[in-house]
């Protein structure tokens, strides 16, 4: 994380990377010039833009100037997440973040999961869940920890609200050799069912 | 006709007035002690006679006098006498315009229909009211065979060739004694370069001096005269109507008109009346009368137009000039040069 | 009436330049009436004085000296002429040595006395009347002795008196179309020296509300100190708009900015705490920041919207794109929950409107916003994109979750929230910011329950 505009500029100079999340007021400077300068010297690494002015015209400065989305603070982390999914999706093309566990792949940018070829489109929220796990295979999630990651905290929430979408979610796994095994009163893990 | 009165009046007047001569009274409407409307004129009364009866026709209730003198104790009347007359009439345009003048008329303002022509009137003072042509007359006897003069140099050829017939047979006015001959002989004297010769040549002839027109006419009837000079022409028409020896003739190089004029006096008491009287007198009722049912002309008369012969004297301020203390005085010194030789 | 009257300051400036130009011709024409008259009372008194003088000197000329006796032959013709112009009355008076000669005595003149040349000309009161009078001095020899002759010839002033009345009728008249004249151009001359006022005020007027250009100096000198004070006056309204404008935006920033931060602190520290009271607690605050960036975006709209009410920024854009533009924007957040956004349009992509795209933008995304707030979970909440004749219609409908107590009319007042959703964080404002951004377009905005628990909100542009 680069803390300033000459800091930025200096990490992308030697670096690469996958995405970058730029705010457009930073203490030394405003965002835009990183953007435009980073675009001149043909960086083409994906950028979000992160600002606090909701106008259409920001938002056609930006896209012009380079930027290939933007999220309105304060956001949730959920959307930014989003966001970059959508990004990094048109952004990679044949470069597919694909994640494996078991005999199944999750494409996140693309929201399938696939095991012995057959693709099986996800929901978001199935997504979400499954990144989760797919992340973190084998740990347990309590109903809360995954109530706070797919549910931002304005929704109303029903108590079986989890239930319900891993109940789903074991539907999709059902041709994997995937299960989610309820641990009482603890949470939730994935694991692989030999 | 209340001749009655006349001798009782001219009695009574005679004792009161300022050496008024009159000559004649008559009175119409009804009686009272003070006439609602005193007229002091020298016209002849039986020729006005028509006028006042036709007035007092038309207002029965006012009562009028008619009080008949000559001109210039008129003059005199206007401008010394006490008691004011309402109306007074002359043929002298000279002492009535000396009057107006010098103050002693009072401003009448008439309706339209009573406006004369502007020739006729002086100042809303005075009021031409009849036009006079002044002529001559002769004896028609005498005059049966022979050429009469038409004009005054023909008049002067023909008083010097007939010397012996025309001796002492002529007569005219005595300018000292009428307004209205003193008028006619300055007037003759201004218009002709010929009024001197022809009064040399009349005073040659022993001319006659008579104070009226009157007692001129009756002589030249009787023919006792032969030839009158500046004879009033509506007298001169009635007499010849009535008297067969009178023969009228108009000058042809000119003939004076006289303009009547009336004014009121400016102490008159009676000014409505006076008023009224004229406004009857100079519309066209009155003036259709005076020309119809009067031998005097109206203002409207025909004579006018007819010929260049006819001047009227000019109602203006030259008529003063003949008035004037030093002038006077001289054409008198004149005028009795040549006519008493 | 009087008061009003007296009201100086408030008299019209037109009314003011007719009541002084009213005024001056008033008195002009007064003055040049008084200054004719006098001229013609001189001119009439000349001409009579010359009359006078020929008489005096045709009666001079009259004089003779016989046997050394004065005489005076009055001439007919000059008498009669002096009285034949206007039917005058004559005096005269001829004196030989202070002893009369003839004519009227009692006349009152005692001298000076002029000569031919020059006689004296003064006006003498004779019989309650006054008269011109023309005098003069003339000496004589007569009897070896020198006399000296004084005559006065008077005349009374009747065809003066008549033809000054005569000419000053005219001249009133004259006077009279000169003074109607006069102020006719005065009524003129008002109306057109206040003819720059009027269209520079006209110009001032026909300008948008957000024309804020400097007025232009191409008026009278004048008017150039108002043009100065009032372009002065444009320019601190215009750095007063920009200061709000700039206070608005910055006011995004400096709210949301720190919001940002405490939320994503937050949820961080949600993430990584394992107490749950703690997590209550960070629950608690990110819901409170969400609470209060609602309101605050809510309150920025609402007066970005007011602020734009006033003078709205018309642009010309592609009403389809717009909406798919904004509905991009929302699909991430939708998506999140499981909402499908469905858009259909039967605009092409090249048909513009015009007007001002920020409030049309305002008004769809805070409907939008309520659409998928208040949205059953894994609904579809649809957007209709149409146009018939005169009018574009964007409808949003969503299937709501409880829609008891419904009421459309008062759903727009501000702060007032449907009844069942105490739960669901919002202010209330929402939809009276939609009503008002809608009233600044000239669009209406109708919210309508459906068949089945739906309801849709639709929003009406005119073209």
């Amino acid at each position: 994380m680069a803390h300033d505009l000459s800091e930025a500029k200096h990490f992308a100079s030697v670096t690469h990377f996958d995405i970058i999340l730029l705010d457009i007021m930073l203490p030394d400077g405003d965002g835009r010039d990183f953007l435009r300068t980073i675009r001149s010297k043909n960086n083409n690494t994906p950028v979000i833009v992160m600002t606090a002015r909701s106008e259409i015209s920001d938002r056609i400065d930006l896209l012009d100037i380079g930027a290939d989305d933007y999220i309105i603070k304060p956001f949730e982390f959920a959307e930014l997440e989003a966001r970059c999914r959508a990004v990094l999706r048109r952004h990679s093309g044949q470069d597919q973040l694909a994640l494996n566990y078991g005999n199944a792949t999750l494409y996140p940018l693309i929201a399938i999961l696939e095991v012995h070829g057959q693709k099986s489109s996800l929901r978001n929220r199935e997504l979400r869940l499954l990144e989760i796990f797919f992340n973190s295979p084998e740990i347990i999630f309590s109903k809360e920890q995954l109530t706070d990651r797919l549910f931002s905290i304005s929704e109303e929430v029903t108590d079986n609200a989890i239930e319900v979408y891993v109940g789903r979610v074991r539907k999709k796994l059902n041709n994997t050799n995937l299960k989610i095994e309820t641990v009482r009163s603890i949470g939730y893990r994935l694991y692989v069912d030999d | 006709m209340r001749y009655i009165i006349i001798a009782l009046l001219i009695f009574f007047i005679n004792a009161t007035s300022h050496a008024l001569v009159i000559e004649d009274v008559r009175t119409y409407g009804p009686q009272k002690e003070t006439a609602d409307l005193r007229i002091l004129s020298s016209t002849d009364i039986d020729v006005f006679d028509p006028v006042l009866t036709a007035y007092s026709g038309a207002f029965p209730t006012v009562s009028l006098e008619y009080v008949l003198s000559n001109t210039s104790d008129i003059y005199q009347e206007v401008r010394h006498g006490e008691k004011p007359f309402d109306l007074v009439m002359s043929s002298a345009m000279d002492l009535q315009m000396k009057l107006a003048n010098d103050g002693f008329a009072k401003s009448v303002s008439l309706a339209e229909t009573s406006q004369g022509p502007d020739w006729s009137q002086w100042q809303n003072k005075l009021f031409g009211f009849s036009l006079e042509p002044i002529g001559m007359v002769v004896s028609k006897s005498y005059f049966h065979n022979i050429k009469a003069p038409k004009n005054r140099r023909d008049l002067i050829s023909f008083l010097r060739a007939n010397q012996d017939d025309l001796r002492g047979k002529i007569v005219t006015y005595d300018v000292t004694q009428s307004g209205a001959g003193f008028l006619f002989a300055t007037q003759d004297a201004r218009q002709s370069d010929s009024y001197w010769r022809m009064a040399e040549v009349m005073g040659s002839l022993n001319t006659g001096l008579f104070c009226c027109s009157g007692e001129m006419l009756d002589a030249v009837n009787t023919g006792e005269i032969l030839l009158a000079y500046n004879i009033i022409g509506s007298y001169a028409q009635k007499r010849s109507r009535e008297q067969d020896n009178l023969l009228v003739i108009y000058p042809q190089d000119y003939t004076h008109m006289l303009l009547r004029t009336a004014l009121v006096p400016r102490d008159t008491q009676n000014f409505e009346a006076a008023r009224d009287f004229l406004t009857f007198l100079l519309n066209d009722v009155g003036q259709n009368f005076i020309e119809k049912r009067t031998d005097m002309l109206s203002l409207q008369s025909e004579v006018l137009n007819r010929n260049r012969q006819f001047k009227p004297i000019r109602l203006d301020t030259g008529l003063l000039v003949y008035l004037d203390r030093l002038k006077k005085q001289r054409f008198l010194e004149e005028w009795k040069e040549a006519l008493f030789q | 009436m009087i008061r009003k009257l007296l009201a100086f300051k408030t008299i019209s400036i037109r009314n003011r330049l007719l009541i002084q130009l009213g005024l001056v011709a008033v008195v002009i024409s007064l003055f040049l009436f008084l200054v004719v008259r006098l001229a013609l009372v001189q001119a009439v008194t000349a001409t009579q004085d010359r009359l006078l003088a020929a008489a005096v000197g045709s009666v001079v000329d009259k004089i003779y000296v016989v046997d050394n006796v004065v005489s005076l032959d009055l001439p007919y013709d000059t008498f009669s002429l002096l009285g034949a112009i206007g039917e005058d009355q004559i005096f005269y008076q001829v004196k030989d040595d202070g002893k009369f000669l003839t004519g009227y005595e009692d006349l009152p003149y005692e001298g000076p006395f002029g000569d031919l040349q020059e006689p004296i000309f003064t006006n003498i009161d004779y019989l309650d009347e006054t008269f011109r009078a023309a005098s003069i001095e003339n000496i004589i020899f007569a009897e070896n002795q020198a006399r000296r002759l004084t005559i006065i010839i008077a005349q009374s002033q009747n065809f003066q008196a008549t033809v000054l009345t005569k000419i000053s009728t005219n001249l009133i008249f004259v006077t009279f179309i000169f003074l109607i004249i006069a102020i006719l151009f005065a009524f003129l001359t008002a109306n057109l020296t206040i003819k720059p006022i009027g269209s520079f005020a006209d110009d001032v007027k026909m300008r948008g509300p957000s024309d804020l250009r400097k007025v232009s100096s191409e008026v009278p000198s004048e008017l150039i100190p108002l043009v100065h004070s009032l372009n002065g006056f444009i320019s601190r309204f215009r750095t007063a708009l920009r200061q709000t404008e700039t206070f608005i935006a910055e006011a995004a920033h400096h709210i949301r900015t720190p919001l940002s931060v405490v939320k994503s602190e937050s949820e961080l520290a949600l993430r990584k705490s394992k107490t749950p009271e703690n997590r209550e607690h960070l629950r608690n605050i990110i819901r409170s920041v969400d609470q209060t960036n609602r309101s605050a975006t809510q309150l920025l709209d609402h007066a970005m919207v007011l602020y734009r009410a006033e003078r709205p920024e018309k642009q010309k854009f592609s009403a389809h794109q717009a909406v798919e533009d904004l509905i991009n924007q929302f699909r991430p957040a939708a998506d999140l929950r499981d909402l499908d956004i469905a858009f259909s349009s039967n605009l092409e992509q090249t048909q513009q409107v015009h007007l001002d795209r920020t409030l049309l933008e305002t008004s769809l995304r805070n409907l939008l916003d309520n659409a998928l707030k208040y949205a059953i979970a894994e609904s579809t909440v649809s957007v209709d994109l149409s146009q018939n004749k005169k009018q574009i219609t964007v409808i949003i409908t969503n299937d709501a979750a409880n829609l008891k107590g419904f009421n459309a009319s008062q759903i727009f007042q501000k702060f007032k929230r449907g009844p069942e959703n105490k739960d669901v964080i919002g202010s209330g404002l929402g939809l009276s910011i939609v009503l008002e951004a809608a009233n600044a377009i000239n669009a209406t905005i109708k919210v309508k329950k459906l068949k089945g628990e739906s309801v849709c909100a639709i929003l009406s542009l005119p073209c």
